[in-house]
């Protein structure tokens, strides 16, 4: 019973965009950008958990797509205060400036 | 009487813990409690002598308490013949001991009194063990204390000696630890309980390739602790650098691990892979007595030629061992109480010296005889002992070794290679002992003979009263070893008659082919909460036979008195 | 299936946690705290000391009392569940489950947070960073973990994991005036996101080749599985994303930086209780999921999670130990011993998966072995703190700390040993008792044999700070008439750990008998 073939551009879709956020965390050198791109990522998850809901007539995955965006929120209202922490040591909000710690 | 053992194991770390609470400032007061506490577990110790007659070849005084139920262990513990003499020689060097680093150790005496008594109860515990996981848990806490008193009490390079120490004996025991967890997963395959007990794994029978396995890993744990030829790099490192009671200990107890191991488990739990790589431990240990006493001959250091002479001792303790008839490993033993005596004596005696003149160099040292005639005459007893002088400790065990090696031919079992070539090992072995006799006739030469050249030896004192009382004890059971040996044969001889008979038994059983199984059948071991179907797995072996008591066999002569 | 009170009931430990949570961030909220402190806005260089040297008034010292309070409490509830919990419970329609496993795994993450939260105040009062918030965070944290080893569904898996991390990201953080701090909890945030990301789409794969997000029924559904790539990726997802958390190789690059940037007691905590829950829900999620008889090469298949195991447990107790050898800071060396760990741990793992049910207790026993044990540690690293802003983590600032301040050295020994893998601790046994369950199974003798290679290894480097202790001399005078922070709580929570990693090395047989009452439901 795999889904209807149209399922699966939503899925690849899904997928690209879980690939886009992805390189955005690892290459983009701004917290803001990369707290961004992991939002990306969160909401392509969810969109893959809708399409599997919906291609198989199931709710569940619609009901988790709920707790993830409030996930999502809590993540983000944590990451931006961590942000604000961080910028107010060192005035920037560039990843490569965090080199306190480098053997 | 089952309380002596756990009294005389735990005695010390109760001192040890007494010393802990007390003020570190109250310097004299430890010492003195830490040579109390030391004295006491002796005389308790003497205690585990009553029950010996002679005739008791199996263990006395056991106790046998469940540890840790779940996983079988057990706390258990026993003395024999064997174990008996070294259990003693221990609580008899460790007064020696406090009161020898009276002065020697000044500064944080309170640490040191802790660790020396914590070393105690785990050199003891170790011996009486008759469980290998506590076996383990005892060899392993020897460990830290001894790396303690090296690394802090210990001369200029004690960082690198103490870790080296400490890195050497990991590498075996870890091995160790695998191999014992091995034969675990195995008694419990071939019963369906899980054990460490002693009796489990002598009954125990793997086939021929892991009984190599194992047997090479007991057999690396124990060898770089006696330390067998190239392995014992680690020594003359860790011997130079420690204060004088770590010397002490270290070659009068804890080499003797290495040995008794070797004697206790790797010998008797693997009779076919001692069948096939017994002949190259053989040549190691020849390798080792040579090698060891031509390198003592190249010394300058005292001490560091104490430590070689040490490695070749040892060799002719391992070759002893190795060849499997009562005479020998009765020499073997007696050469390791000998070997105690007398080395850890010329050790305190370098250490009164080094205390004197802050070196060990002997071209520092001539005629001191005229200067300190008393210390000169118990160094040369423990020179002689060293040497193995007739009626003195060190010629008994050497004498039975050589004699046993050059009968092993005739009284082991014919088909082991192992003997073909014993009349070589033994004029090999004799030409160790001979050279032993120039490097330590040579180096009390350069240091009491001769004139006494150098100015700053002119005002040394001769011994004090302590340093005497630390000397007298020493030189006394020097020649109680020399002069009376049946003291101790007496005891030992069953219990080695025992060990060899059921290494015999083990070996003419066979190797298991595949499977793991049980030698002998022990009923009551069987009913104990045991799924019957693992019953099927006894098919096909030998008649019944109970190894681990054999009947009280008479002692064959042993040439004990020479 | 309507909504059950007995279900309230059976989660009353996560209840509390929770509630308790909140209690103490309303408290912190409306209790009147006089402003202390110059604040950090002003543009004082940040770690300057005048900074540091503004008093700070002792407010809010009822908070840990009355956490530790809470958290004793939530034991009592967990000792209270234990007899009802023999028989699994699946609780809010299949999403929580009450079993002994779940129990005791809240109980050592209780356990290790109760210890840790005892040295907190000294430390925060020392460091000049009281942060009233701290406990309630604490709190919350812990109700994610008990969630996280309660989870019956992939959905509170996250759910727990998320929370969990929340918080901890928050603590990592919370020393606001140190760069260090807010440094690594930006990197743990960032990674730690990106993590979540990843589990959330793992689950959307499984959920979508399975056609369902509760563990049982994953197991249930793995013979009829509708696309075996997409499960497999959706697996692989997901094992990445909780190998992040336990910080096991090559997942552990934040781990270094986070655990040496956060306050001490926050380091302590990550690495006790957060790795014990993430294994928690490691072994649910392995062992609850994705283990089923019928279909053996999900486990134990070339590409199966035995094998994926089996790899991140070589990488990580090779490379933990390896680059360990060569740190200078203390709690970044503990960092990468704590790496190695979670190699050890994951034998434990890939054994549940090879042999069975017998390697649960080691695992248990192992996680509580070394989570009292890291939570002493870095107490003692709290305790011997110089002065604000002054920690004690260079290596050689440790040398002659046997003379000065001769108990803490004590307890540091032991917790090294026991690190270390000496008896009679609890970390010789755990490795014990875990090697013992390993080697039941041949094919595991070379991932042992590792095992034990690497823990030679870190003898090395543990009895380095041993050395440092007590062989060496100290190079330079501390600070004349300061006094260290360890006051009685911390000073307690030293001795509790001390004791506990002693009595379980020496009296094994009690936790392990519990350990192995502890069944694991389904």
């Amino acid at each position: 019973m795999l889904p209807l073939s149209y399922f699966n551009y939503y899925l690849a879709l899904g997928a690209v965009l879980f690939a886009i956020g992805a390189v955005g965390v690892i290459a983009r050198r701004n917290a803001l950008i990369a707290l961004m791109s992991v939002e990306l990522m969160l909401n392509a998850a969810n969109l893959t958990l809708v399409v599997f809901a919906r291609a198989q007539h199931d709710m569940r995955g619609q009901a988790v797509a709920f707790l993830t965006i409030a996930v999502a929120a809590a993540e983000a209202a944590v990451g931006l205060a961590i942000v604000v922490g961080v910028f107010r040591n060192r005035r920037s909000t560039q990843l490569d400036d965090l080199t306190m710690m480098k053997h | 009487m089952s309380w002596i053992l756990t009294l005389t194991t735990f005695l010390p770390l109760l001192g040890a813990l007494v010393c802990l609470l007390l003020p570190r400032e109250e310097v004299g007061l430890l010492r003195g409690v830490g040579l109390s506490v030391a004295l006491l577990t002796f005389l308790f110790s003497l205690g585990i002598l009553s029950g010996f007659n002679g005739q008791t070849a199996g263990f006395l005084h056991e106790v046998d308490l469940p540890w840790v139920q779940a996983l079988g262990i057990r706390y258990h513990l026993g003395v024999d013949g064997i174990s008996l003499w070294l259990v003693l020689l221990t609580t008899f060097l460790m007064p020696v001991v406090m009161l020898s680093s009276w002065s020697a150790i000044a500064d944080k005496v309170r640490e040191f009194t802790v660790a020396a008594l914590v070393l105690e109860t785990g050199m003891i515990g170790g011996f009486l063990a008759l469980d290998l996981f506590l076996f383990y848990v005892f060899f392993e806490v020897m460990l830290i204390p001894m790396y303690f008193i090296i690394g802090v009490w210990g001369g200029e390079r004690r960082l690198y000696a103490a870790i080296k120490f400490v890195l050497y004996t990991m590498v075996g025991s870890l091995l160790l630890l695998v191999a014992i967890l091995y034969l675990y997963v195995k008694v419990h395959q071939a019963t369906g309980t899980w054990s460490f007990a002693y009796a489990d794994m002598q009954r125990l029978v793997l086939s021929e390739r892991e009984q190599l396995y194992c047997f090479a890993a007991f057999a690396l744990a124990f060898c770089i602790k006696v330390p067998l030829f190239p392995l014992h790099t680690w020594l003359p490192d860790a011997h130079v650098e420690a204060p004088t009671a770590g010397s002490v200990i270290l070659a009068s107890v804890l080499l003797k691990y290495g040995t008794y191991g070797l004697l206790r488990f790797a010998l008797p739990l693997f009779p076919h892979a001692v069948a096939e790589v017994g002949p190259l431990l053989a040549a190691l240990s020849l390798a080792g007595i040579i090698y060891g006493s031509l390198v003592a001959y190249a010394q300058r250091d005292i001490k560091k030629l104490i430590a070689y002479s040490s490695v070749a001792h040892m060799g002719i303790v391992v070759l002893g061992l190795l060849m499997l008839n009562t005479k020998a490993v009765n020499g073997a033993i007696y050469q390791m109480l000998a070997h105690g005596i007398s080395t850890g004596a010329l050790f305190l005696c370098v250490g009164v010296l080094y205390e004197r003149r802050h070196t060990r160099r002997m071209e520092e040292f001539g005629g001191l005889w005229a200067q300190m005639p008393v210390f000169a005459g118990f160094f040369l007893i423990f020179t002689l002992a060293s040497v193995g002088l007739p009626g003195l400790c060190g010629f008994v065990g050497e004498f039975l070794v050589l004699a046993g090696t050059m009968s092993a031919g005739r009284t082991a079992f014919a088909d082991v290679p192992l003997f073909g070539k014993a009349h070589l090992y033994a004029a090999l072995a004799a030409t160790g002992v001979v050279l032993g006799a120039v490097y330590m006739l040579w180096m009390f030469q350069r240091v009491m003979l001769g004139p006494n050249e150098n100015p700053k030896n002119r005002k040394l004192r001769d011994l004090t009263l302590r340093e005497g009382m630390v000397l007298t004890p020493m030189a006394v059971m020097a020649f109680w070893l020399g002069l009376y040996p049946a003291t101790f044969l007496r005891d030992m001889n069953p219990a080695v008659h025992r060990t060899l008979v059921a290494f015999k038994e083990k070996y003419s059983a066979g190797a298991a082919d595949a499977e793991p199984r049980m030698l002998g059948q022990d009923k009551n071991k069987k009913e104990e909460g045991q799924p019957p179907a693992k019953q099927d797995k006894e098919e096909g072996q030998p008649p019944a036979q109970q190894p681990a008591q054999p009947p009280a066999a008479s002692p064959p002569g042993t040439g004990a008195t020479p | 299936m309507s909504f059950d009170l007995e279900d309230l009931r059976r989660t009353a430990p996560l209840l509390l946690l929770s509630a308790a949570g909140l209690v103490l961030l309303l408290l912190e909220a409306f209790s009147r705290v006089r402003l202390i402190g110059r604040h950090y806005h002003k543009k004082l260089p940040p770690e300057t000391s005048e900074a540091y040297a503004v008093p700070l008034a002792g407010s809010r010292t009822y908070l840990m009392p009355l956490t530790v309070l809470f958290l004793a409490a939530a034991l009592g509830l967990v000792v209270w569940l234990w007899p009802e919990a023999a028989e699994p419970h699946y609780l809010y329609r299949r999403m929580l489950v009450l079993d002994r496993f779940g129990l005791l795994l809240s109980g050592v993450c209780i356990t290790a947070a109760a210890i840790g939260a005892l040295g907190a105040p000294a430390y925060l009062r020392e460091q000049r960073m009281e942060f009233g918030e701290y406990y309630a965070l604490l709190l919350l944290s812990l109700a994610g973990m008990v969630m996280l080893v309660s989870a019956a569904d992939l959905v509170s898996l996250l759910l727990g994991v998320e929370t969990m991390s929340l918080g901890a990201y928050v603590l990592t953080g919370s020393w606001r005036r140190s760069p260090r701090s807010s440094e690594a909890a930006m990197k743990y945030f960032l990674m730690g996101a990106f993590v979540s990301a990843i589990l959330l789409y793992g689950i959307a794969l499984i959920y979508g080749s399975t056609g369902t997000t509760e563990l049982a029924e994953v197991r249930a559904h793995l013979s009829e599985m509708r696309s075996a790539p997409v499960f497999y990726l959706g697996m692989f997802f997901l094992l990445a994303g909780l190998a992040f958390k336990i910080a096991a190789v090559p997942f552990h690059m934040w781990a270094p930086d986070v655990y040496e940037g956060a306050p001490t007691p926050v380091t302590g905590f990550m690495m006790a209780a957060v790795k014990t829950a993430a294994f928690g829900g490691l072994i649910r999620l392995c062992v609850g999921g994705l283990t089923s008889g019928r279909v053996p090469e999900v486990s134990t298949g070339p590409t199966g999670w035995v094998n994926v195991l089996f790899v991140l447990s070589a990488l990580s107790m090779t490379l933990g130990n390896l680059a360990a050898l060569r740190q200078e800071n203390i709690k970044r060396l503990l960092a990468y011993s704590s790496i190695a760990h979670a190699g050890y741990l994951l034998v434990g793992v890939v054994a549940l998966g090879v042999v069975g049910d017998a390697a649960r207790a080691p695992l248990i026993y192992y996680l509580l072995g070394y989570a009292v044990t890291v939570v002493g540690a870095m107490a003692v690293v709290a305790a011997l703190a110089m002065g604000p802003g002054q920690e004690r983590l260079p290596i050689e600032q440790w040398a002659g700390l046997g003379q000065r301040h001769p108990a803490m050295a004590l307890a540091m020994t032991l917790f090294l040993l026991s690190l270390g893998g000496f008896p009679p601790t609890a970390g010789f046994f755990g490795k014990f008792y875990l090697f013992r369950a390993a080697l039941q199974n041949p094919s595991l003798l070379l991932l042992v044999l590792l095992a034990i290679v690497n823990s030679l290894v870190s003898v090395y480097y543990y009895l380095r700070i041993v050395t440092a202790m007590y062989f060496r001399t100290p190079q330079e005078e501390e600070v004349e008439g300061h006094v260290p922070a360890a006051q009685g709580a911390l000073r307690l929570a030293v001795l509790l750990a001390a004791l506990l990693v002693l009595g379980l090395g020496v009296w094994p047989g009690w936790a392990a008998t519990v350990a192995e009452a502890a069944k694991l439901a389904g």
